[in-house]
């Protein structure tokens, strides 16, 4: 059983934060590769086309025969063969968090790896091996144990790796919609300390409005991602006491380029789907960053939420694809940006969601419920990608083989 | 001639020294600031929007500037006979292309605030209009007709727009009172304190939107969202309201402003 951390802590005011460090950053482009996979939560391994020996770390080539190595998904099991605890090193960030364990793994593939321990598993111990992302988005080994056992996701080692909304402070942009408030009281189930929900007109009522307000964990605060005047008071106000914070807003619109479809919507759609979220990232991401060495009260992770036809365009919903793609775009970029600080960066990529600005496209569609749902997941495994509903994975795994094909295969 | 001679002279020396008073009818153009909501399938209104290209920083060193953008119909603003399709065929129908002197005009205030404060939903007829002008003297001919509602107390919160379930809820005339208005008062236009010139529930009039569908059927104009309509005297007050020449435009946000005889009262 792991110790529970207490949460709730008030800091001591007067002692100075940690500054933020990330872990080193000089990785192969194969290490990259992995990183990808680790993203979305797969364990996969290079296995060598030729000779089919199974490698690890990533390589470009087999290091038995030169042969081409492809990524499959592999079996996750190991057993501990030897550990160690460092308690003394040069690198700035792992200085902060010593002692830290590794060990030497066997993998029940073949290979054998260094891993981060888990701090309930001991040599001789089986193992489930996950590939996870560190502060700076590489990909590392974690060495779990086995059995589920009682708070293993409160591992302080393990923590570092995860963006678990327990005990956390979170923003959530926009509570005028259905996902904005599941995923609020999801967020709630899984512990968090407070969401900070977005309103972006108080003077406007909105449905679900009476059950989400009377939540003592959740409070409604002004913020319209539309107005940078509005995101920057809010950060003023909020930014220093945000954890993780997740982008719900989204401006759906039906409509073609040519033959529907209006300038109009396209801008506003821009405007919220791309401005939006730039603008919350300009507020929010300086002061989230310079907190994210924190020991205590870290922020941790900001996530986006965006449709999966930012990868292929929508004949139906072209406005809503560009602007998607641009968000994409955009939040690409800031993961790479926030590498440096260590602010960890998720997209939930998802399908058409049941909703009254979806009436035009056939099920399967996504509900409110799921994507909160995989959203807790995406932060408590520390998965930088997930894909929501059918339609989005579909779409993913296809545009992964053949992304011109599957932009041809999305028209009607 | 002597400047005791010259009209506009002696009209500069009065409101230099205030003996004519300027009174600011507009609300400030800021984000937060309520705009018309109509149902979702339809195009919307934009609110104010405001980005900084440079303040005195590595964009510009000593010059501070925005970029804006809104709707023509956002904040206090003008409403121009093409603005509806009752007014599109009009000539001189869009804001460029309104007679200058239109902008300038005489203002009869009409204080309905005690009805509006008893009932959102208050409205005002041609049988109100008789007997409010027995009461206070004739509604003169060429005037604007300001609605004193006290709406614009209410700016910042939800009762301005003050939406329910069945839609906004806020005073506005009814078809008797504009046709009264427009015909029998060949009124410039209406001008009121509420996000438009027609009662919140005014969709479901008839004809619907009577004030917008009448008026600029008419070359008539609107004025929404002032404030200050409380600081005029029911008689003798001069609107002074210049949309921004936009080619084609159907209305636009506006500075406008009163001017009021007489030293102030308030100290």
């Amino acid at each position: 059983m792991t110790k529970q951390k207490t949460y709730l802590t008030k800091k001591n005011p007067l002692v100075k934060s940690k500054i933020n460090h990330v872990s080193p950053h000089l990785r192969s482009r194969a290490t990259k590769a992995l990183a990808c996979h680790a993203a979305k939560g797969e364990f996969v391994l290079q296995e060598c086309s030729e000779c089919q020996y199974i490698t690890y770390p990533p390589r470009d080539r087999c290091p038995k025969c030169w042969g081409e190595l492809t990524w499959k998904h592999q079996n996750r099991h190991a057993t501990l063969l030897a550990e160690t605890t460092i308690h003394s090193t040069t690198d700035l960030y792992f200085r902060e968090h010593i002692p830290w364990r590794i060990g030497t793994i066997l993998l029940d593939v073949g290979p054998t790896a260094f891993a981060h321990l888990h701090s309930e598993v001991q040599v001789g111990d089986k193992l489930t091996i996950q590939v996870m992302l560190d502060r700076s988005g590489n990909p590392a080994l974690f060495a779990m144990p086995r059995k589920v056992t009682v708070n293993m996701e409160e591992d302080y080692q393990y923590k570092q790796f995860t963006a678990s909304p327990k005990g956390k402070r979170i923003l959530v942009s926009d509570g005028r919609t259905e996902i904005g408030q599941k995923l609020t009281c999801e967020l709630i189930k899984a512990g968090a300390e407070i969401v900070y929900l977005g309103n972006a007109d108080s003077n406007l009522r909105f449905e679900g409005q009476d059950s989400i307000s009377k939540h003592k964990n959740v409070k409604i605060i002004p913020l319209n991602l539309l107005s940078t005047k509005s995101v920057k008071k809010c950060s003023q106000q909020y930014g220093g006491k945000v954890d993780i914070l997740i982008n719900t807003a989204s401006y759906v619109r039906s409509g073609s380029v040519a033959l529907s479809g209006k300038i109009t919507e396209l801008q506003n759609a821009i405007d919220l789907n791309v401005n939006g979220l730039t603008r919350l990232a300009k507020a929010f991401c300086p002061i989230m960053s310079a907190r994210s060495g924190d020991k205590e009260r870290p922020a941790i992770a900001f996530l986006d939420i965006l449709s999966i036809f930012s990868l292929t365009g929508h004949p139906g919903y072209a406005g809503l694809a560009a602007s998607s793609a641009a968000r994409l775009s955009i939040i690409n970029s800031l993961r790479s940006e926030m590498s440096l600080s260590g602010l960890r960066v998720f997209s939930a990529l998802i399908g058409p969601i049941e909703d009254e600005w979806h009436q035009d496209i056939s099920p399967p569609k996504v509900t409110s419920d799921q994507i909160a749902k995989s959203i807790i997941t995406s932060l408590k495994n520390g998965q930088e990608l997930t894909l929501v509903g059918n339609v989005a994975k579909d779409i993913f795994e296809k545009w992964s083989a053949n992304p011109l094909l599957t932009m041809r295969e999305t028209i009607k | 001639m002597t400047s005791k001679e010259n009209i506009l002279i002696s009209l500069a020396e009065k409101i230099s020294n205030e003996d004519i008073r300027i009174i600011d009818l507009t609300n400030t153009l800021s984000s937060e600031f309520p705009v018309i909501v109509l149902p979702p399938e339809f195009g919307q209104c934009d609110h104010f929007s405001m980005e900084t290209i440079s303040k005195y920083d590595e964009n510009g060193p000593a010059w501070y500037w925005n970029k804006i953008s809104m709707n023509e119909h956002t904040g206090t603003h003008f409403d121009a006979p093409a603005h509806w399709v009752t007014g599109k065929d009009l000539p001189n129908n869009s804001v460029d292309s309104i007679p200058l002197k239109n902008f300038m005009a005489p203002a009869v205030v009409i204080d309905i605030s005690k009805e509006c404060a008893k009932s959102s939903d208050f409205l005002i007829t041609k049988k109100f209009l008789i007997s409010w002008e027995e009461q206070y003297g004739k509604i003169p001919q060429n005037h604007w007709i300001a609605l004193r509602t006290d709406w614009h107390k209410y700016v910042g919160s939800p009762k301005y727009l003050n939406m329910q379930h069945d839609g906004a809820h806020s005073p506005g005339p009814d078809k008797s009172a504009v046709e009264y208005l427009v015909h029998e008062k060949n009124c410039i236009g209406l001008a009121v304190e509420t996000v438009g010139t027609d009662a919140g529930q005014a969709f479901d009039f008839d004809p619907p939107l009577p004030a917008h569908s009448i008026l600029h059927g008419n070359g008539r104009y609107g004025l929404q969202c002032l404030r200050n309509l409380d600081k005029l005297p029911t008689f003798g007050s001069i609107i002074v309201a210049n949309p921004l020449k936009i080619e084609n435009g159907s209305g636009s946000p506006l500075r406008v402003f009163a001017l009021v005889e007489g030293k102030s009262n308030e100290n």
